[in-house]
């Protein structure tokens, strides 16, 4: 597995890239310092998990930087790895296509939990964000009282996704999805995935909205 | 390598590392972290105290980076506060001397790890 690390902090990209090589023995890990290197990379080579700061030294904006990754290199699995756990980073980083987001402050456990996940080629959303979001960003989502795995769940159904998908997705058992979905609809006051969906998408519900 | 534990230091902020790199690995990192936690930790105190608020919340952002990889879970959340620089308790002088005791804690427990390994 050929992955890519980008950060322009030294001593954290030699840390994180232990513990990635701890994970994911076999994989080979190529490192940059900065947007413009992990860009010329990713048009060299082929990764198949790319790990980027968000704020490491670039020509434009992180957001620009990023879609103009993703775009360069359509079929890399991107994560983001941050210290910012500001809610519209995460929201705008997933938008833009990231699948995964992990906090630099999670926990080795965590951190090693995601990069399991990313390598089986899953998505990565950690619970903290969505525990974590500031009140003003959560007001229009404060009256539903969904919970981050409902909203997570809320999300995978929006791409597409079925109940045994998203079992598979979230490790867990799709009865227990069916559970979530019950209780999401009911909370949404919705027929169906649909409806739950337009329900959601207006009250701007979504994790990548 | 051989780790003879000093019962009197707390090595919990490498316990995760510890979990899931080798002795060596732990051992290289932390010769590494330390000046450079020295240097944060030097930086940020001045930045406070001469109350330049913006580059105290840089300093703390890339204080972080090194301290997210221990786990240092209080210090981390002081740092936090600095970064956003949202709230006024990071301009008392008890938050300064706090965050420079936690920062010479941490350092003085990593480097007790590094004596004893």
């Amino acid at each position: 597995m050929k992955l890519l690390l980008a950060d322009d902090h030294t001593l954290f990209r030699e840390g994180f890239s232990m513990i990635i090589s701890s994970t994911a023995t076999e994989s080979k890990i190529s490192l940059a310092a900065s947007w413009g290197e992990a860009q010329a990379m990713v048009k060299k080579q082929d990764f198949d998990i790319a790990f980027l700061d968000l704020f490491m030294p670039g020509a434009k904006p992180w957001d620009e930087e990023l879609s103009a990754f993703i775009s360069s290199a359509p079929r890399v699995a991107v994560c983001i790895v941050s210290s910012s756990n500001n809610q519209s980073h995460v929201r705008q980083a997933f938008k833009l296509g990231a699948k995964g987001y992990i906090r630099k402050t999670s926990d080795v456990s965590e951190v090693r939990h995601a990069l399991s996940r990313l390598i089986s080629g899953d998505r990565y959303i950690p619970s903290s964000n969505w525990r974590g979001m500031p009140q003003a960003q959560t007001s229009s989502t404060a009256s539903f009282k969904l919970t981050w795995r409902q909203r997570e769940i809320l999300m995978l159904i929006t791409e597409g996704n079925s109940n045994k998908e998203i079992a598979t997705i979230l490790d867990i058992t799709e009865s227990t999805v069916k559970r979530h979905v019950y209780n999401l609809f009911k909370a949404l006051d919705a027929k169906n995935r649909m409806s739950a969906m337009k329900i959601a998408k207006s009250r701007g519900l979504l994790l990548n909205q | 390598m051989t780790f003879s534990q000093d019962p009197e230091s707390d090595y919990s902020a490498i316990e995760s590392l510890s979990s899931v790199l080798t002795p060596q690995q732990v051992f290289n990192f932390l010769e590494k972290s330390v000046p450079e936690l020295k240097k944060g930790q030097g930086s940020l105190e001045q930045s406070l105290a001469n109350r330049r608020w913006e580059a105290a919340a840089k300093q703390a952002h890339r204080l972080k980076s090194t301290i997210s990889l221990l786990t240092a879970e209080s210090l981390v959340e002081s740092l936090d506060l600095i970064e956003s620089g949202t709230d006024p308790m990071i301009q008392s002088s008890d938050f300064r001397e706090s965050i420079v005791a936690q920062c010479q804690q941490l350092i003085d427990n990593l480097e007790s790890y590094l004596t004893s390994s």
